[in-house]
């Protein structure tokens, strides 16, 4: 049975980018939800006038709830695999048969899209200081669940049926890749990586700032410690 | 050692009174929830027992070995603050978790709706 696939697609004022990342999805004829998170450019219009499938979430909830909006939808709507992908043109459409491939062949509940893996090539790998960030949050999964994830904060991962239904009953808000990853694993979900491309953003800024770093970082350990620590079986919040 | 003077007392007694008359007004109104007024209604409470009965908090913080009886109001006045202060960021934190469901919950009903409108 062919399985429903959807890429659930954040946008937080990406009226510039949004066009050109659903075209490129469009024409894999993938199925799509931009979910614009209460932008305040033209994201909306341009989605409109484009004919791009899209949830205008009402207030901005930031980038975890945002997700969870899509991930809820991908319930309600009964599709198996749904796939994260950002708005910025930061990820690269090729790589999804990649990422998808262990999901079809059941080797694993959740893909994530690293740059980090061995086999990766060239392509853009963040700052000096974000991969540093990087590097401390992959280790302390590491010593928390003995696994090793490479990327644990990139925005580009699948998921099956399973996870979507977890997903969408619970979703961390606040630092929610390496959070729901350390979640995952506790909960003896299997975990792959596939490497992948990455590009810097094509326009605009990141959502996050780099004054901020240290605060998120303390934040972010702090998250993936005490879910490391908390009974299994437990629901996501 | 009662060196409160009858101006002050009744100061604080007006003080005290005017604030107890506001909040129950409030949750008369239901402007506030009688759960998070009971809180402040107890400090005021506290207010007006050491305004009529100033020898009774001289007498506790002898009891309990402060040096001053202000030692001991500043610190127990600074506890219930953080107390409020606490309970008031549980509130918030749940408050957060609710408003992001609402919020998913009201988006995706929205698209749905217009999503209909379309297609009659």
């Amino acid at each position: 049975m062919e399985k429903k696939i959807l890429l659930i697609i954040p946008a937080y004022n990406e009226a510039e980018n949004i066009v050109h990342t659903a075209d490129s999805v469009k024409e894999k004829g993938l199925d799509l939800i931009v979910i614009n998170d209460g932008s305040t450019d033209a994201t909306a219009q341009v989605c409109e006038d484009h004919n791009i499938p899209h949830i205008n979430s009402i207030l901005n909830l930031g980038i975890g709830g945002a997700v969870q909006t899509g991930y809820k939808y991908a319930d309600i709507m009964g599709y198996d695999i749904a796939v994260q992908f950002d708005g910025d043109g930061q990820h690269n459409i090729e790589d999804l048969e990649k990422l998808l491939e262990p999901i079809l062949n059941d080797e694993a509940d959740f893909c994530i899209g690293s740059r980090f893996l061995e086999e990766s090539q060239d392509g853009f790998k963040s700052t000096a200081t974000r991969r540093m960030g990087i590097y401390v949050i992959s280790s302390l999964i590491k010593w928390c669940s003995g696994k090793n994830i490479s990327d644990p904060t990139s925005g580009f991962r699948a998921c099956n049926r399973t996870i979507i239904e977890q997903f969408a009953a619970g979703y961390p808000l606040e630092y929610p890749e390496p959070e729901s990853i350390m979640y995952l694993l506790k909960n003896d979900f299997n975990i792959k990586e596939v490497a992948v491309v990455m590009h810097e953003r094509a326009n605009g800024k990141s959502s996050i700032g780099s004054w901020k770093n240290i605060y998120y970082m303390i934040n972010v350990c702090l998250s993936i410690w005490l879910m490391s620590i908390s009974k299994k079986g437990g629901k996501l919040r | 050692m009662n060196d409160m003077s009858m101006e002050l007392r009744g100061t604080l007694l007006i003080i005290v009174v005017i604030f107890m008359c506001l909040i129950l007004n409030m949750i008369r109104k239901k402007s506030i929830h009688t759960k998070y007024a009971l809180l402040w209604l107890l400090s005021a409470t506290a207010m007006m027992i050491a305004a009529i009965f100033p020898n009774l908090f001289t007498l506790f913080s002898q009891l309990l070995g402060f040096e001053a009886t202000s030692n001991m109001i500043f610190l127990f006045g600074f506890f219930i603050l953080l107390c409020l202060c606490f309970s008031m960021t549980l509130i918030i934190s749940k408050q957060k978790k609710e408003l992001t469901t609402l919020i998913q919950q009201v988006s995706l009903l929205q698209y749905r709706f217009e999503h209909d409108k379309e297609k009659n």
